[in-house]
C-alpha cells in the first residue's frame, strides 16, 4: 500500500470511527477536531488492524505526540515499514 | 402460558447446567425466600444463602481447577444474574460482582495468576471490581488511588467507594494510578497511568462502613482504604499501564449482564402482576378482567418480553463474539434497566397499596430495580456510547461482513467465558433499520419498526454537520440514543419470537411509541419529518391493538 493509499485509507477510519462525513476530514485535519478520544481511539487501533493489517500498541509511546491525519497515516506508514511489510 | 419464565421461553439455548438448575431450585425454596426477606429487613449480607449456592457447585463454574476447566459461559452467567435477581436485588448483584470482578481474569491474567485467583474462589473467596471513588465515578481517568513501586512491587494508598464486595470481599481487582501522567498526550492517547491489580484483602487494607442503600438492603456496598498496602508485583494484571483498557473490554461484557437482572426484575414483576390480577375479585370478577388493570397487565408483559428478549440478544452476542458485542450490550443495559422500571411501575399500578407493603414481595422489587442501571456505567455512560454507535451506523456502513451477526449468534453453541472474553474485536454494529427490514418479512411490526428506524438514521443524518456531532445539543443526540435503544428491543423480540399474542402486541404497542418519540424529537429539531413515520405510527398502534385481546385472553387465565 502506497503511502497516499494509507492517507486516504486512515481518513476513511476515522471517519467512520467517529461517525463523521468522510469528506470533512481533511489531510491535515486535527483529530481532536473529529471527535477521537480515548474510547474511540481504541476502536480506531482495532479498525487499522482489521483494515490495514497494522497491530498498534495502544501504549506506543509516539501516540501522545499525534495530533492530526497525516501525522498518524505517517505513524502507521513507519509501523508497516517495522513489521516488513 | 406455560410455567416458565420468560427467559427460558425465549432463549435459544436450554442451558443444561445441574448448578444452573439446582440455583433455580434453592431460590425457589421457601426457607431460601424466608432468609433473603429476613436479611433484607434486617440489612444484613445473605452469608447462608451464599455458602448455600457455593455448596451448589456455583463457585467452580466460574474458577477453574485443574483438570475441571471453568465451564461458564455467558449463558450461565446472564441466566444465574436472571434467577438471581428474580429472587432478590441483594443476593443477585452479590452473586453478580464475583462474575464481573473475574472478567478481568478472564481477559488479562497470566496462568498462575488465574492458577491463584480460582484456588482462592473455589475456597469461598467472593471477589469485587474497585474502579469507583468518591470524588471519581463515571471519569475513570481521573482516580487518584495510586500504586507506587516498591522494590519488586508495589504500595497501594488511597480509597474507593460505593464497591459492591467492599467489607466481604477477599478478592479485591483494583484500578490504580501507577504513572504520573506526564507523557505528552493526544487524541489518540489512551490512558497509560492506569494499573489492574488482582489483591488479596491484608496488610494495609480496610474497610470502610456499609453504606445504607436503598435498594438490595442486605447488599455491601461499602469502601475500601488502602494504607500503603503492599502488593506484590504478581498481582499486577497484563501490565503496567494496561487497566484502562482492560477495564473498557471488561465493561464491555459485562454489561450484558445487568441487562440479565433488570430482565429477572421485571419478569418477577410480570408474574407477581399478572398473578395478583388473575386472583384479586373486584365487583365479582377478576381485576384482571377490568379494562384500566387490562391495559397495564399487557404492558408489563410487553415489558418484560422486550427486556428479555434484548438481554438474551446481547448474552448471545456476547457469546459468539466478546468483545464484539459492546454496542449490543450497551443498548441492552440501557434498554432493559428502563424496561425494567417501567415494568415494575405497570406492576404496581395492578397492585396498588398491595405493592407498598414491606412484607409482600412486590415492595422489593419496586426498591431493588432501581439499581442496575447504575452498575456498569450510569445511564449517560450509555447513552454517550449509543450516542457515537448511532453516528456510525447513519453513515451507512454495515459494520457486518455478513449482514445481520444475530441468527448467527443466536445458533451459537455456548463458548467458555474464559476463552471468549479476551476475544478483541470491533463491535459490530449492523444496521437497525435493515435487521428491522428482514425481520419484517415475517413480522409486520417490524416491517413498520423499520420505516421508524430509517427515519431516525436519516434524521441524523440530515442533522449532521462538518463536526464531530450530529447536534450540538447533547440531550438531543441521547434522545435519539434511546430511541435507537427501543427499536433494538422491539428487533430482538423479532428475533426470538414474532407470533405470540405478548410479541405481536410488544412490538405494535412499543413500536409506536417509538414512533412518537421520534415525531417529537423531530419537532424539536425543527426538522422536516421522514416521509412514512406518521403512516408507520398508526400502523404500529394498530397492530398492537390486534393482538391485545388474545394476549388478555391469554394473561387472564394462565396459571
Amino acid at each position: 500500500m502506497t503511502n497516499e493509499a494509507i492517507l486516504a485509507r486512515v481518513k476513511e477510519l476515522v471517519a467512520d470511527v467517529c461517525g463523521v462525513d468522510a469528506a470533512a476530514v481533511a489531510d491535515d485535519g486535527k483529530l481532536l477536531g473529529y471527535g477521537l478520544d480515548s474510547v474511540r481511539a481504541l476502536d480506531l487501533f482495532l479498525a487499522f488492524e482489521d483494515e490495514l493489517g497494522i497491530e498498534i500498541d495502544e501504549h506506543d509511546p509516539e501516540l501522545g505526540a499525534i495530533k492530526t491525519v497525516r501525522q498518524l497515516a505517517e505513524f502507521l506508514d513507519r509501523r508497516r515499514a517495522e513489521a516488513g511489510d | 402460558m406455560s410455567a416458565q419464565t420468560t427467559w427460558e421461553r425465549l432463549s435459544p439455548i436450554a442451558l443444561d447446567d445441574p448448578v444452573v438448575s439446582a440455583v433455580k431450585q434453592a431460590l425457589a425454596d421457601p426457607s431460601v425466600c424466608a432468609e433473603l426477606s429476613a436479611c433484607e429487613a434486617r440489612e444484613v449480607f445473605p452469608s447462608e444463602v451464599l455458602a448455600r449456592l457455593r455448596e451448589l457447585g456455583v463457585a467452580s463454574l466460574f474458577a477453574e481447577a485443574e483438570r475441571e476447566p471453568s465451564r461458564v459461559t455467558m449463558w450461565h452467567a446472564a441466566a444465574l444474574n436472571a434467577q438471581t435477581a428474580r429472587a432478590s436485588g441483594s443476593l443477585a448483584i452479590t452473586l453478580g460482582v464475583n462474575f464481573l470482578a473475574l472478567l478481568p481474569v478472564y481477559l488479562a491474567a497470566t496462568d498462575e495468576q488465574r492458577r491463584r485467583v480460582f484456588s482462592l474462589v473455589r475456597s469461598g473467596a467472593q471477589a469485587a471490581l474497585l474502579l469507583t471513588e468518591w470524588a471519581h465515578g463515571s471519569d475513570l481517568g481521573s482516580i487518584q488511588t495510586r500504586a507506587r513501586k516498591a522494590g519488586d512491587g508495589y504500595r497501594l494508598s488511597g480509597q474507593k467507594d460505593l464497591i459492591n464486595g467492599g467489607h466481604e470481599a477477599a478478592l479485591l481487582v483494583t484500578l490504580a494510578r501507577t504513572g504520573d501522567g506526564v507523557a505528552e498526550t493526544g487524541p489518540l492517547s489512551v490512558p497509560a497511568d492506569l494499573s489492574l491489580f488482582a489483591i488479596e484483602r491484608g496488610e494495609g487494607i480496610s474497610a470502610l462502613p456499609r453504606y445504607r442503600t436503598l435498594p438490595a438492603p442486605a447488599a455491601d456496598i461499602s469502601g475500601v482504604r488502602f494504607s500503603d498496602a503492599p502488593v506484590p508485583a504478581a498481582a499486577l494484571l497484563g501490565g503496567e499501564g494496561r487497566g484502562f483498557s482492560i477495564v473498557q473490554q471488561t465493561l464491555a461484557i459485562s454489561r450484558g449482564g445487568v441487562a440479565a437482572l433488570a430482565a429477572g426484575a421485571s419478569s418477577r414483576a410480570f408474574e407477581l402482576a399478572a398473578g395478583y390480577a388473575r386472583r384479586r375479585q373486584l365487583y365479582g370478577r377478576s381485576i384482571a378482567s377490568l379494562d384500566p388493570i387490562a391495559d397495564h397487565l399487557a404492558a408489563v408483559c410487553a415489558l418484560d418480553h422486550l427486556c428479555n428478549a434484548l438481554a438474551i440478544e446481547a448474552a448471545a452476542m456476547v457469546n459468539a463474539h466478546g468483545q464484539g458485542a459492546a454496542y449490543f450490550t450497551a443498548a441492552a443495559k440501557l434498554a432493559c434497566c428502563d424496561l425494567a422500571e417501567e415494568a415494575v411501575a405497570q406492576g404496581r399500578a395492578i397492585l396498588a397499596a398491595r405493592a407498598l407493603l414491606g412484607d409482600l414481595p412486590f415492595a422489593g422489587l419496586s426498591r431493588d430495580v432501581l439499581l442496575y442501571g447504575v452498575f456498569d456505567g450510569t445511564r449517560h455512560v450509555m447513552l454517550g456510547h449509543l450516542d457515537r454507535f448511532l453516528a456510525r451506523m447513519a453513515k451507512g456502513r454495515d459494520r457486518s461482513a455478513h449482514g445481520d451477526p444475530i441468527p448467527e449468534a443466536l445458533a451459537s453453541p455456548p463458548a467458555r467465558l474464559v476463552e471468549r472474553a479476551g476475544r478483541r474485536a470491533r463491535p459490530l454494529l449492523p444496521s437497525i433499520a435493515s435487521r428491522l427490514e428482514v425481520l419484517g418479512e415475517r413480522a409486520p411490526a417490524a416491517a413498520q419498526a423499520a420505516r421508524v428506524a430509517s427515519g431516525l438514521l436519516g434524521i441524523v443524518t440530515a442533522q449532521r454537520g462538518r463536526d464531530d456531532a450530529w447536534h450540538p445539543d447533547a440531550a438531543r443526540r441521547f434522545e435519539a440514543a434511546e430511541i435507537l435503544a427501543g427499536l433494538e428491543a422491539i428487533a430482538a423480540l423479532a428475533a426470538l419470537d414474532h407470533e405470540s399474542p405478548a410479541a405481536r402486541f410488544a412490538a405494535g404497542w412499543y413500536g409506536a411509541r417509538m414512533a412518537g418519540r421520534l415525531r417529537a424529537l423531530v419537532d424539536r429539531l425543527g426538522a422536516e419529518p421522514p416521509a412514512g413515520l406518521d403512516e408507520a405510527a398508526r400502523r404500529l398502534a394498530q397492530l398492537g391493538e390486534a393482538a391485545r385481546d388474545s394476549l388478555l385472553e391469554e394473561l387472564r387465565h394462565d396459571e
